[in-house]
């Protein structure tokens, strides 16, 4: 009954967001390359200011052509049970979505774009990553309008399948999860984020004292702040300064990362779909459906065991993207759980699965003897290197460090196969699990060294559409019937699995 | 044919190798190039026998592969979690009229199941055989959503 309505544009405004994503894009990927130009183009203007200025402003307005064309080059179009969208400057693309193909939608909302009313809508399918659809800069009721009708008329097929439960899809929303301010705290010191603000802040620094060497200024200032410093500081007290005040910074970066990423967050859950709010300067509309969550992977490291929480994701198909401050798009993400939050969520994302009476086993202590080899090969040709240099010594008190590690890993590695569900386990001072239902897995491989195969022990391979998980160095009777299991699962099962 | 396509350039690349430093072009010892050439040929001279234990199977339900000599492997993906299937031959495959077969699930860049060597018309066939599998599943798994 709909008919085929016309092609329109976004809005022109949209033009800011793509040049603020490109800008983003350009610094966040690799921000040392960016500041070699900028040092670079800064020694240049002291040379040609004129030459320098022409070449900004062509730059500029070449960009802002460019900006003009790809708006007026994206139109989109929706129909009855289709979404097209034509985009491309020189190249013209066409992508059409059908609406039953959809896999999420999501709505955001940055702070630029907010004042307008506008929005940035995308629509993911079930295919790959270059199967998607944005369109950034359309009136934010539009938007929830649009989500609604691709949801709807995904919602009639699925009704079927091992879900069922809810005959409603759009029941009232129930609350399940909100964070406190001091929750988010907590997961910016905790959370793998913290890496990442370090990553950048090593690129960052790589960058810095490049341009030193090459300005040719050396470490002069440094040496002088050496020099003037009273006796009583050692250089080794300097270092360790250093050291902890780059900790600091970068775990204020992580906090005001997660304050920024997680404010205001809302959890809710309406029939089978969870939607999630949540975002400070661009808010974001996340929603997943039950039966599309892979796998769930709940995660404690050191800090966070420090204070009793842990961090939950609901993964759906895609590749596993590397832990970034914004968090990939196409998972969920409950930051900083206390047991009991924990427990409330899990027994709506793992239905019937007893978590606090799961029995795990461990994998053979031969797991830590390749691992202890190749760090006792270095350590060996650490202390011949000491030996043959006549080097300090301290580096032999290093010793005990990795084989404790070790030690510790190997604990933490297990599996538990319960029900459908199977959970495996690692870690290391903290510890994280790994759970998914045996039908979601979709290659099983079991394979084995020819000492493994001597006493008897093999590696259990599986991927899903989520990711790829090993179960190292279990009896290979174990790992001949957890593939058995897993297969037996995935091809009894009618249900939809991706 | 992984030996073949090895061995036509260890066993070239060996003799090259050996030639130059005996004429004293590169300044090594012939017993050192032609240690070097050894280990470095190592995993060309397995071929034969690691393609001896190269075997797949086809199940009503799965498709299996397994290979190994060392370091054994078996990998299984079911017929109904196949996404899409590749058969693909380079030149030097061509001449010997083989292909290798690639299955690919979903969600990944690699292909899940690969089968190497494989007769070009068996290729085609299995091929066939795996798709029309899955055209019958999805009819079926279709059918029953539409009853339920």
């Amino acid at each position: 009954m709909h008919e085929v309505s016309d092609w329109s544009r976004v809005s022109p405004l949209s033009m800011i967001h793509q040049g603020i994503a490109f800008i983003r894009q350009l610094a966040g990927t690799n921000p040392g390359p960016l500041l070699g130009l900028l040092a670079g183009a800064y020694a240049f203007a002291q040379r040609s200011p004129l030459m320098l200025v022409t070449t900004a402003v062509t730059l500029l307005a070449a960009g802002l052509v460019l900006l003009v064309l790809a708006w007026l080059r994206f139109q989109y179009r929706v129909s009855a049970d289709t979404i097209q969208v034509q985009q491309g400057i020189f190249t013209r693309q066409s992508l059409t979505l059908e609406f039953d193909r959809i896999q999420n939608v999501r709505i955001e909302t940055p702070i630029y774009l907010r004042p307008f009313g506008l929005a940035r809508l995308s629509i993911e399918s079930a295919g790959s990553s270059s199967e998607e659809v944005h369109l950034p800069g359309i009136p934010t009721a539009h938007a929830e309008t649009l989500r609604d009708r691709a949801l709807a008329s995904h919602a009639d097929m699925d009704t079927d399948g091992d879900s069922g439960s809810q005959p409603e899809a759009e029941s009232a929303p129930q609350h399940l999860l909100s964070r406190r301010p001091s929750d988010l705290v907590i997961y910016g010191i905790s959370s793998p984020a913290i890496l990442w603000g370090g990553a950048i802040l090593a690129s960052i620094l790589g960058a810095i004292t490049r341009r030193m060497e090459e300005a040719g200024s050396d470490l002069e200032p440094l040496r002088a702040l050496a020099e003037r410093l009273p006796d009583s500081v050692s250089p080794g007290w300097l270092v360790a300064a250093g050291i902890i005040t780059l900790l600091g910074i970068m775990t204020l970066f992580s906090i005001v990362m997660a304050l920024v990423r997680y404010h205001g967050y809302r959890l809710e859950k309406a029939g089978d779909r969870y939607r999630l709010h949540s975002g400070l300067i661009t808010r974001r509309e996340q929603g997943l459906r039950q039966y599309r969550i892979q796998h769930v992977r709940l995660a404690q490291s050191l800090v966070a065991r420090l204070f009793g929480r842990h961090h939950l994701t609901c993964h759906q198909i895609g590749m596993m993207q590397p832990d970034q401050p914004e968090g990939g798009g196409n998972r969920l993400m409950a930051p900083a759980l206390t047991p009991k939050e924990q427990q409330q969520l899990l027994a709506h994302l793992l239905p019937g699965l007893p978590w606090q009476t799961l029995s795990f086993s461990g994998v053979s202590w031969r797991y830590m003897l390749p691992r202890l080899a190749f760090w006792g090969g270095l350590w060996l040709a650490a202390v011949l290197g000491a030996l043959h240099q006549d080097a300090s010594f301290w580096i032999l008190a290093t010793a005990p460090v990795p084989p404790a590690l070790i030690w510790l890993n190997w604990r933490r590695q297990g599996w538990c196969l319960n029900g459908e569900y199977l959970i495996l386990r690692g870690g290391l001072f903290g510890c994280h699990y790994t759970v998914f239902a045996g039908f979601r897995a979709q290659t099983v491989r079991v394979y084995d060294s020819f000492l493994q195969r001597r006493v008897g022990l093999a590696n259990l391979a599986t991927r899903l559409g989520s990711g790829g998980f090993l179960l190292p160095f279990i009896r290979w009777h174990d790992a001949e019937m957890l593939m058995d299991e897993l297969l037996y699962r995935m091809e009894t099962s009618n249900a939809p699995w991706l | 044919m992984v030996l073949i396509s090895g061995a036509g350039f260890w066993l070239f690349a060996g003799v090259v190798g050996l030639a130059l430093a005996l004429m004293g072009v590169i300044p090594l010892q012939p017993a050192l190039v032609l240690g070097l050439w050894l280990v470095l040929g190592i995993p060309t001279f397995l071929g034969y026998p690691s393609a001896r234990v190269k075997r797949y199977a086809v199940r009503e339900q799965d498709l299996l592969f397994h290979e190994g000599l060392l370091w054994k492997s078996t990998t299984v993906i079911p017929r109904n979690r196949i996404q899409h299937i590749e058969t693909e031959n380079g030149p030097v495959e061509r001449w010997f009229g083989l292909v290798t077969l690639k299955c690919y699930g979903a969600g990944g860049q690699q292909a899940d199941l690969v089968i190497p060597g494989l007769n070009e018309a068996l290729g085609e066939q299995l091929r066939q055989h795996l798709l029309d599998q899955q055209a019958d599943d999805q009819a079926g798994t279709e059918g029953d959503n539409g009853d339920a």
